[in-house]
């Protein structure tokens, strides 16, 4: 009996054994899976972000290189269509060859050139649908044709056809134009919005018509004085606005087209050392680049003054070992083609200056295919088509973390400004402003959050009454619950405007509070009958009275300040006295917001790490006679050090990574400036701003995607060193 | 000296009264505008996924259009006009409102994924209007000081404007330092006005990037300083349109829909409506109706009514004349 009861208990305790056990596996299962779920989602966003952002270092290169046809005769010129079905090249008799890519075959389109008529000289302006050619002749004759291309659709598998259409817009002006008595030596050509350039010269003459497109009429301005120089090499503006010319001696001569005149605006030193042998200008007509016979490139950028537009030196570009013999400016981007004469060609990204790739590629003439994405290289005996990858070329270390020469500016800057209203903007990507703004809101927030925040939680652990800790503590949670929208909205447009006004009050208040207390402590303890207990309303009263007065002295001082000291108004003074310009929307309005958002935050924690020293340390330090602020500032703080430094790190974390007060409080402007008195654009809120205009997978697209790469290893790194001095905090005070 | 001075309040209240008056008048259509006439058998379902300043146009369009025919449900969202193309070229969307035309890249995608260029309609006309708070005494500004303030590139060639006294006004606010506002790079606005007020010049830093056209004229309304540009549409009691012209010298003109159709003002754009249309072929029933009725003068009337601008019946008869070839 006694044996069996003894067994059944044992079953019995056996069966909960069991049963705890199962419990216990299975929770350390779960809490296990769930803290590898966790890791592995933090991983997965991380490698998702990453794959985002990686195409940006993957860098251009050439691809698959296709024989279209064997060429015949000498090519002049060459192109393709934007789907690139049809590659043509006009050879020196005149005749154009399109050899269909898709379908085979070829066809030829005569030029109506007389029999022995050569043609010596062409330029080209590359469009969708249509290439406008301005063809030169060994006679001094100029011929414009352009090749216009379209897609049959209905077919099968889609192709296009082509079509030589000719102009003579010269005809009419004939009897005017300057007989040059020998071939055409340099032929310049430009086919803008409302505005045509076509330029040529021969024997030390040179001619320029210009036409207004939408009269859609040829007229011959005169060439202003100074120009008599014969160039050795010219260029036309895709805004056909502009021509450039190179003289032997190395200068740059810039003409400027406005209503039908010629103007000389700019007489300059190219900068090259030898004789200029090629000259181009890139996509949005303000960047020029030049190349000599010793190989050298050269780029200018042009810069707005009030004397008129001037042209300064951006950084050279690779140099070539052979003299250059051709530039061939990208049709979408800042991208450039120069070949040499050893059949060594380039591509350069004209404002980084980085040499996307190089290869030895002889040709006589290159072209870009309409959307960048192939170049056609026509030689005596082939025509090929060469496949270009080159989808962020924008991009380069100097672009996101240094400072570049950019079109239109005096001087090299870190700028960020990623879009513009047309094709042809220069995207700016410079991160810096955007690191140093998101670093800028981080330490304004701090500079504001962590003494109140911290200050409050020591009060409300260790001195206030248990019914005043009881109400504040909910109350400032209650902060963290408020949508940070509105106190984006908020700060923006009712703090801002009232601080503006406010400036001198407010910041009086903030000095005299502190001296206030100060001189009051002494003058408080000599009071006949004062004690100064550690608890009870007396205390707060006087905190209370204390800001009161403190306050009511400040609104008494700021205006007597301002009218004495500051001639009127504060902000005015800063302006006129120390240059510093005050905007309503500035950093100390968005650390105040930003402070609002990260309070709860720090005082919450840090409140618990305080309130979770043991009792027993307290009263120890106590009973040894130490007053309460010394077991404050000796005992609990050292204890709970760990915890507090946790608090103020999570609070940075959250300020860092803060998008929508900053995004509503500041005016995002993207400044290099430490002021506290203007605002800043910071990583979180440039990425919430742009996103939605960025095409996807587009260059802007991956570098926002980049910034959100380093936004989250801001935080890491922040979190990953929060932990480690946290831990060693731990070490040290755990023997407490 | 007391007369006087009560000469100079009923002076500024006839004042107030006839630029109130001016304010007040009232857009009408073009009477040669067609009437929408109903035709039969028009149903189905469509969406619409574009720029967000036409967003309302689009809903109050539609609200109309289901009046003849219950049948339609057109789904509208706006989050910009970036969003267009790639819904049109997606298939997720049949209707792309857009407040400035397709880049290049854009038709390109479209192309290689049609074979033919999307069609655009243009529905509307805007104005941009330069904002000030209402006590600025600002009489008129040229693009050019609209650039030498806006720009750090400056490309209109004018010295740097940075204090309201630069801009030609007199009094405190000479000497306070201009703060600028303007949209994000998200909208077409924002692209707009780099294009043609700084001719495709580079914004300043400074320019505080507000998220919404509403917030930029919010911002200005409560900053003495302040100046900022968005669509006429949005103009609150707060805020006043400067009158602009070409340059510092004048005239200036405001921004009235006379003013726009002359082409005085020179901040005017029109809205569009990207469709997919392949040459030669006719449009779908529903889709080329709901255009049409926008283009009468029913939808006009709705342009009015939502704070933008109809238009003519001359670029009307344009714009119908798109939906038949």
């Amino acid at each position: 009996m006694r044996h069996s009861a003894n067994q059944a208990l044992g079953t019995r305790a056996g069966g909960l054994h069991r049963r705890r056990l199962l419990a216990d596996r299975l929770a350390t299962w779960l809490i296990g899976l769930g803290g590898l779920s966790v890791v592995l989602a933090i991983l997965l966003i991380f490698v998702f972000v990453g794959r985002v952002a990686l195409p940006l270092f993957q860098g251009s290169q050439l691809g698959r290189e296709q024989s279209v046809s064997a060429a015949s005769g000498t090519p002049m010129v060459s192109g393709t269509d934007s789907y690139q079905d049809l590659v043509w090249s006009l050879d020196s008799t005149g005749v154009l060859h399109v050899v269909d890519a898709v379908r085979g075959g070829s066809q030829d389109l005569p030029l109506p050139l007389d029999s022995l008529e050569r043609v010596v000289c062409v330029a080209q302006e590359g469009g969708l649908r249509t290439d406008h050619l301005a063809v030169g002749t060994d006679r001094g004759r100029v011929v414009l044709a352009s090749v216009r291309t379209w897609r049959i659709l209905e077919a099968a598998t889609p192709f296009s056809q082509a079509e030589l259409e000719l102009e003579d817009p010269l005809a009419a002006l004939d009897s005017l134009l300057e007989e040059i008595p020998g071939p055409v030596e340099g032929l310049a050509f430009a086919r803008g919005e409302s505005a045509g350039l076509l330029a040529w010269h021969g024997k030390g003459r040179l001619q320029v018509a210009v036409e207004d497109r939408e009269m859609g009429q040829w007229s011959l301005p005169v060439l202003p004085e100074g120009v008599d120089e014969s160039p050795v090499a010219l260029a036309a503006a895709p805004n056909g606005e502009r021509l450039a010319l190179a003289t032997g001696s190395g200068q740059l001569l810039l003409l400027q087209v406005e209503d039908g005149a010629l103007s000389l605006v700019a007489r300059q030193p190219l900068g090259l050392s030898a004789s200029p042998t090629a000259l181009a200008f890139l996509v949005g007509s303000k960047r020029l680049v030049a190349g000599d016979a010793t190989g050298h490139l050269a780029s200018l950028v042009e810069v707005q003054g009030e004397a008129g537009s001037r042209w300064i030196a951006a950084p050279l570009l690779a140099a070539h070992a052979a003299p250059v013999t051709r530039l061939v400016a990208g049709p979408r981007d800042r991208t450039l083609l120069s070949a040499d004469a050893g059949g060594g060609v380039k591509l350069h990204y004209a404002t980084t200056g980085r040499t996307l790739v190089e290869k030895s590629l002889p040709g006589r003439h290159f072209a870009f295919s309409p959307r960048g994405d192939a170049l056609v290289v026509a030689g005596r005996d082939s025509l090929r088509r060469v496949e270009l990858r080159n989808a962020h070329p924008e991009i380069s270390w100097r672009a996101l973390f240094g400072s570049l020469q950019y079109e239109g500016y005096a001087a090299p800057g870190a700028v960020w400004q990623s879009t513009g209203g047309s094709d042809d903007f220069e995207p700016k990507f410079s991160l810096l402003p955007l690191i140093f703004g998101t670093l800028k809101g981080t330490l304004f927030a701090l500079l504001i959050s962590v003494p109140l925040a911290l200050l409050g939680a020591i009060y409300i652990s260790q001195f206030a009454p248990t019914w005043l800790a009881r109400t504040v503590k909910p109350a400032i949670e209650i902060m963290a619950a408020l949508p940070s929208v509105i106190i984006g909205f908020l700060a923006g447009l009712v703090f801002a405007p009232w601080l503006e006004e406010k400036l001198t009050l407010v910041l009086s208040f903030v000095v005299i509070l502190p001296l206030l207390i100060l001189f009051m402590v002494p003058v408080w303890q000599r009071m006949p009958g004062h004690k100064l207990g550690p608890k009870g309303l007396p205390q707060l009263a006087q905190g209370l009275v204390l800001t009161l007065i403190a306050f009511l002295l400040a609104w008494l001082v700021a205006p007597l300040l301002d009218a004495r000291l500051f001639g009127g108004s504060l902000i005015q003074w800063l302006q006129e006295r120390a240059g510093v310009v005050y905007d309503q929307r500035n950093s100390l309005v968005v650390g105040f917001a930003l402070g609002f958002a990260v309070i709860p935050i720090i005082f919450t924690m840090a409140e618990d790490a305080l309130g979770n020293v043991p009792e027993a340390l307290v009263n120890a330090s106590l009973a040894l006679g130490a007053s309460r602020w010394t077991t404050v500032y000796r005992v609990v703080l050292p204890a709970a050090a760990a915890g507090v430094f946790a608090a103020v790190m999570i609070g940075l974390g959250r300020a860092i990574g803060e998008t929508m007060i900053v995004l509503m409080a500041t005016g995002n402007t993207p400044l290099l400036d430490p002021s506290p008195f203007n605002g800043f654009r910071a990583m979180s809120a440039c990425i919430a701003v742009e996103i939605s205009e960025a095409p996807l997978g587009g260059t802007l697209y991956r570098v926002l995607f980049f910034t959100a790469l380093l936004l989250f290893l801001f935080t890491f790194a922040i979190n990953s060193v929060a932990a480690f001095i946290g831990e060693s905090l731990r070490k040290r005070h755990g023997r407490l | 000296m007391k007369r006087n001075m009560w000469m100079r309040i009923v002076a500024l209240i006839c004042l107030m009264m006839f630029t109130g008056k001016a304010m007040a008048e009232a857009i009408q259509v073009d009477k040669a505008l067609p009437s929408y006439k109903k035709v039969e058998g028009v149903k189905g379902s469509a969406s619409s996924i574009g720029s967000d300043t036409m967003n309302n146009l689009m809903a109050l369009w539609l609200e109309a259009f289901r009046k003849y025919y219950p049948q339609v449900t057109i789904q509208i969202e706006g989050k910009g006009s970036s969003t267009a193309p790639p819904a049109l070229i997606e298939g997720t969307a049949q209707f792309g409102p857009m407040s400035r035309p397709m880049k290049s890249t854009e038709k390109d995608q479209f192309e290689a994924k049609y074979g033919f260029a999307p069609v655009a309609i243009k529905t509307s006309l805007d104005a941009l209007a330069l904002f000030v708070p209402k006590d600025n005494p600002v009489k008129g500004l040229g693009l050019d000081q609209v650039d030498a303030m806006f720009s750090s590139t400056r490309a209109r060639g004018l010295k740097a404007i940075t204090t309201w006294g630069q801009a030609g006004v007199k009094g405190p606010l000479a000497t306070r330092p201009i703060s600028l506002y303007g949209r994000n790079s998200a909208s077409g606005t924002y692209g707009y006005f780099k294009e043609h007020a700084l001719k495709k010049g580079d914004f300043l830093g400074t320019v505080k990037e507000q998220p919404g056209s509403a917030a930029v004229v919010q911002g200005v309304a409560a900053d003495k300083t302040g100046v900022g540009y968005s669509g006429i549409g949005y103009a609150t009691s707060g805020v006043r349109a400067v009158p602009l012209g070409e340059t510092h010298q004048g005239p200036f003109y405001q921004a009235t829909y006379k003013n726009v159709l002359s082409g005085n003002y020179p901040l005017s754009r029109p809205l569009l409506l990207y469709v997919v249309k392949k040459p030669g072929k006719a449009m779908d029933p529903m889709a080329r109706e709901f255009l049409k009725f926008i283009l009468s003068k029913e939808g006009q009337e709705i342009v009015v009514k939502d704070g933008y601008l109809p238009l003519p019946a001359s670029m009307v008869k344009q714009e119908l004349a798109k939906l038949e070839n």
